[in-house]
C-alpha cells in the first residue's frame, strides 16, 4: 500500500510554512531520484489527531521562523508572487486541508515554474486557487465592511470572520489610515491587527494575544454596551441618517440589497445594529 | 446640479416637528443656521441621490503615509441601501437652492421644500468623520446654484481646497461642475478632484430645452471639453500618450504635485481679481477667485489632473428618444469626449409634474439596465453602436440581453470554437466574458479544453452553449437557429421575474460588482 507520511504543524502561516520546508528535505531524503516515485505521500497537518491514517508515520514539526522565510523566499523567487499570494490567501482559509493542499500545490510548483498557476486542470491547483479566492473574496469584504468606532484614544473595530482575515487586509488599512492609531479585533481567530500612529501595523496572536486578551474583550464589551465613558459617537448616528435619506423608495428591494450584502456579514456593521 | 429629484415626505415631516418644538413658524424655506447637522445632511443628502455615478474607481493611489487616505482601481462598495444601490462615497450637495427651475428636479425654485447649504468646514468634517470609521471612500460633491454658476462653483472649490489642505484627506473626490461657471474654476479644481463630471441631462439639445428652460446645450459641453482637454494635455505633460493607460500616482509624485498646487496658490494671491461675481467666503482664505498664469489648460508636468477622467449622467425616459438614438450619443460621448462612464437614470418624476412622463416602473428600470448592458458592449466588447441597433430597430429586446439580441441575429457567425477563437471572437459569445476570454486563451496553451474546463473558468454555459463548439463539438445537439435560440435564452431568463420589485435582482440599479470583481487586489 502507499505509505503515507504526515507532518504536524500548528495552523498559523509560519507554522504550515515550517512544516513545508521539512516536507521538501523529507521528499528529497526519502524520494529522491529513481529510487521511489512520490505520489503526493506527504501530508501536512493542522489539527490533526494522531488517527487520521492509521498506518501513517507521524512526525511533529515546531515553528520555526527562519524556514517559514526561507520557504517564503523560495517560493516567491521560482514560483512567483501570483503563487506566493495565492499560498498566502490559502493558507488564512479555515479548510483543514488547507496545509496539505498548498505542500502538494507547491510540488508542482517548485517543478513546473510560474506556469503552475494555470494548470487548473490538477486538482491541487485548482483547490488551492479556490481556497485562495474564497479567503480573498472574504477579506475583501472586509475591507468594505469593517466599521471603526472612535474611541478617543484609538479607531477600534471587532470583525468575526470566517477566515483569517487580518493578515489580508491590514495593508489596506496601513495605507488607509497612516496617521491613526488603530485597532481590528478579529473575535473568531483570536487575533487583533495593531497600527499605531505613523508606524508598521503589527499582527497579535497566540500566546501574545492570550496574553492580552482581556483587553480586546473589555473594549468589546464596552464597545457592546455602549458605556457612558464614551461620547456617544455622533457621526453614528449621521452615517444612519444619510444612508436612509439616501435610498430610493421607489425602487426598494431588499432581495438585491441582501444578494449584494447578505445579512452575514452585517453583524458587526454599524449601520445594522 | 444632476439632482432630478427626491422624496421628501420624510424630511418635511422632521422639519415641522423641529419647527414646534422650538417655536418657530412652519415653513418650506428654513435658513441653514436653524438647521442641526442631522437635518441639513437629510436633506442635501435626500436632495442628491439620484446622482447615479457613485463608484469611486478609476484611480489607484497609494497612501502616501503621512495624511489619511488611499484610492482603489476596482471600487469599494462600503454599504448597500434596500434599493440595492452601492454606497460608496459621501453622495451631496453643497446646497439645494437653486436659481433654476429644471421642471424634472426637485430642488427647482418653484418648489417648495426644505433648502438647506452646508459650510465647507461641515463637508470636511464629515467627510474625514465618515472616511476614519470606513464609512465611505471618499467624496462625491454636487450643488444647486446659489446666486450664479461662479458663486456656488467657488464655494465648491473652497470646499475641496481645504478638504485637501487644510484636512490634508487623501481619499476619493468628485465633483461635478456647475454648467455655465468660469473655465479657471474648473481647471482649479481639476486639480485637487479625481473625478469631474457634468450632466448631460438629456439626449438631445430639443429636450434640454423643453425641460430645463435654464440650461442650454453649449454651457454643458463647454467644460466637458475643458475638462477632456485639461486630462489629455496632463496625460502628454506626464509622458502618458495612450489614453487607456491608467494613471498610477506614487506618493512622491502625489506629495510634489500638492506642494506645486499650494506653492501656485500663495503666488497667485497677488493676482486674485475681484470681479462682479467674486465673493469672500471667509476673510482668512481668499481662494476660488484666482486667474490661472498659464491662461487656460496646459497644465504642468506631475500636477495630476482629473486622474480618475470624466463622466456624466442622462436621464432615460422623461423625453422620447430611442434607444438607438441614446447608445449613438454614449458613443459619440466616448469618442469625442474620452469619457471614462456614461451613466443612465431611469426618469422619476418627482414633482408629479403633468407634462411628464409619469413615474419610473419596472420597463424603466429595465430599459435602464439593457442601456447599461448595451455601454458595456461599446467599452469593454469592441462592439458599435450600429451593430446593436438601428434606425429600423431602434430598442432593445426586452426579453434578451443586447449581446444574446446581437448573437441570433448574426448565426453566421457561429459557433465559434473555443480552442481555437482569438480573443475578440470568443468575446462575443453570450456567456463568456472580458475574464473568462482571458482564461481560456491563457489555459488553452496547456492543452485543449472541455466544456468542464470552461465551465470552471466562469463561462456560463446555459446562455454559451448554443454558439460554441469544444474540440469541434457542440455541448448538446442544438439547432443554430435563431428562433429556436431566442426561445431557450427567453426561458433561461425568464423576463417576467426579474423586473423590479419582483423578485430577482437582475434588472434593479447596475452596480459595479456585477462586472467587476475585485479577487485579485
Ligand atoms: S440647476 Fe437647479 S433646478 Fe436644475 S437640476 Fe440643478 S439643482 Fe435642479
Amino acid at each position: 500500500m502507499e505509505e503515507k507520511l504526515v507532518l504536524l504543524c500548528d495552523g498559523t502561516i509560519d507554522g504550515i510554512l515550517t512544516a513545508v520546508y521539512e516536507g521538501f528535505v523529507i521528499k528529497n531524503q526519502r524520494f529522491g531520484m529513481e529510487s521511489r516515485e512520490y505520489r503526493d505521500n506527504i501530508d501536512i497537518c493542522v489539527s490533526c489527531n494522531y488517527n487520521s491514517y492509521m498506518f501513517a508515520e507521524y512526525i511533529d514539526i515546531p515553528k520555526d521562523y527562519d524556514k517559514s522565510l526561507k520557504t517564503a523566499a523560495a517560493i516567491r523567487k521560482k514560483i512567483g508572487e501570483e503563487a506566493y499570494n495565492m499560498v498566502i490567501k490559502a493558507l488564512c482559509h479555515y479548510d483543514e486541508e488547507r496545509a496539505s493542499l498548498v505542500f502538494g500545490f507547491l510540488v508542482r510548483g517548485f517543478k513546473l515554474g510560474k506556469g503552475v498557476v494555470n494548470m487548473l486542470g490538477d486538482k491541487y491547483v485548482m483547490k488551492v486557487m479556490e481556497l485562495s479566492r474564497k479567503a480573498g473574496n472574504e477579506a475583501y469584504r472586509f475591507i468594505e465592511h469593517i466599521r471603526f468606532k472612535d474611541m478617543g484614544e484609538a479607531l477600534y473595530s471587532v470583525i468575526e470572520p470566517k477566515c483569517r482575515v487580518i493578515p489580508l487586509i491590514g495593508a489596506h488599512f496601513d495605507e488607509r489610515y497612516p496617521n491613526e492609531n488603530w485597532i481590528i479585533y478579529d473575535k473568531t481567530n483570536r487575533e487583533a491587527a495593531l497600527h499605531k500612529c505613523f508606524q508598521p501595523w503589527i499582527i497579535v496572536s497566540g500566546d501574545a494575544f492570550d496574553r492580552s486578551s482581556a483587553f480586546y474583550d473589555n473594549i468589546s464589551g464596552r464597545n457592546s454596551r455602549n458605556l457612558q465613558c464614551y461620547e456617544e459617537d455622533n457621526y453614528e448616528e449621521l452615517w444612519k441618517t444619510f444612508l436612509d435619506s439616501l435610498y430610493i423608495k421607489e425602487r426598494k428591494n431588499e432581495r438585491c440589497q441582501n444578494n449584494l450584502l447578505p445579512k452575514w456579514y452585517r453583524k458587526n456593521m454599524t449601520e445594522f445594529m | 446640479m444632476e439632482l432630478n429629484g427626491t422624496d421628501t415626505d420624510k424630511s418635511t415631516e422632521h422639519m415641522t416637528v423641529d419647527a414646534c418644538r422650538e417655536g418657530k413658524p412652519v415653513s418650506g424655506t428654513i435658513l441653514a443656521e436653524n438647521i442641526s447637522m442631522e437635518e441639513k445632511l437629510r436633506i442635501l443628502s435626500d436632495a442628491a441621490k439620484y446622482d447615479v455615478a457613485c463608484t469611486s474607481s478609476g484611480v489607484d493611489r497609494k497612501g502616501n503615509g503621512k495624511t489619511m487616505g488611499s484610492t482603489v482601481g476596482c471600487g469599494i462598495c462600503h454599504s448597500f441601501t434596500p434599493d440595492g444601490r452601492c454606497v460608496s462615497l459621501l453622495k451631496i450637495l453643497f446646497t439645494n437652492e437653486c436659481i433654476f427651475d429644471c421642471k424634472y428636479c426637485i430642488n427647482r425654485s418653484s418648489n417648495d421644500v426644505p433648502r438647506a447649504t452646508f459650510t465647507p468646514d461641515e463637508i470636511c468634517r464629515l467627510t474625514i468623520e465618515f472616511y476614519r470609521r470606513n464609512y465611505i471612500e471618499g467624496l462625491f460633491l454636487s450643488s444647486g446654484i446659489l446666486r450664479s454658476p461662479n458663486y456656488t462653483m467657488e464655494l465648491m472649490y473652497e470646499t475641496i481646497y481645504k478638504l485637501r489642505k487644510e484636512w490634508r484627506f487623501n481619499g476619493y473626490v468628485h465633483v461635478k461642475a456647475i454648467p455655465g461657471a468660469d473655465s479657471i474654476l474648473v481647471e482649479n479644481i481639476g486639480y485637487l478632484a479625481d473625478r469631474m463630471s457634468v450632466n448631460l441631462e438629456f439626449p438631445t439639445a430639443d429636450g434640454l430645452k423643453k425641460l430645463a428652460p435654464h440650461k442650454n446645450r453649449k454651457n454643458i459641453l463647454t467644460p466637458m471639453k475643458e475638462i477632456q482637454t485639461g486630462i489629455e494635455n496632463n496625460r502628454h505633460m506626464n509622458g502618458i500618450d495612450n489614453k487607456y493607460t491608467r494613471m498610477e500616482i506614487d506618493d512622491a509624485k502625489y506629495l510634489e504635485e500638492s506642494r506645486n498646487i499650494l506653492e501656485d496658490r500663495l503666488g497667485l494671491n497677488k493676482y486674485t481679481l475681484n470681479g462682479p461675481e467674486s465673493h469672500i467666503p471667509h476673510n482668512e482664505v481668499n481662494i476660488g477667485k484666482k486667474t490661472s498664469l498659464t491662461g487656460g489648460y496646459v497644465g504642468t508636468k506631475s500636477r495630476y489632473f482629473v486622474p480618475a477622467g470624466q463622466s456624466t449622467q442622462m436621464i432615460v425616459g422623461a423625453t422620447d428618444e430611442s434607444d438607438y438614438h441614446i447608445i449613438n450619443v454614449t458613443e459619440a460621448l466616448y469618442d469625442n469626449y474620452d469619457l471614462k462612464r456614461v451613466f443612465y437614470s431611469a426618469f422619476i418624476n418627482v414633482n408629479n409634474d403633468a407634462d411628464l412622463p409619469s413615474t419610473v416602473n419596472g420597463a424603466g428600470l429595465l430599459r435602464e439596465h439593457r442601456l447599461y448592458q448595451a455601454d458595456w458592449l461599446l467599452r469593454f466588447y469592441g462592439f458599435k453602436a450600429k451593430e446593436l441597433l438601428s434606425e429600423d430597430n431602434p430598442y432593445f429586446n426586452d426579453k434578451i440581453d443586447p449581446k444574446c439580441d446581437w448573437a441570433v441575429r448574426h448565426l453566421e457567425h457561429f459557433p465559434v470554437e473555443i480552442n481555437k477563437a482569438d480573443y475578440y471572437t470568443l468575446l462575443r459569445v453570450p456567456g463568456i466574458g472580458v475574464k473568462s476570454a482571458k482564461r481560456i486563451i491563457a489555459a488553452r496553451r496547456h492543452g485543449s479544453l472541455t466544456f468542464d474546463d470552461i465551465k470552471k473558468m466562469g463561462v456560463v454555459l446555459k446562455r454559451a452553449l448554443y454558439f460554441i463548439t469544444c474540440k469541434g463539438r457542440m455541448m448538446y445537439q442544438t439547432k443554430l437557429e435563431e428562433k429556436y435560440i431566442t426561445n431557450h435564452l427567453i426561458y433561461n431568463e425568464p423576463p417576467h421575474s426579474m423586473l423590479a420589485g419582483g423578485s430577482s435582482v437582475t434588472y434593479t440599479q447596475m452596480n459595479i460588482s456585477d462586472f467587476i470583481s475585485c479577487e485579485d487586489w
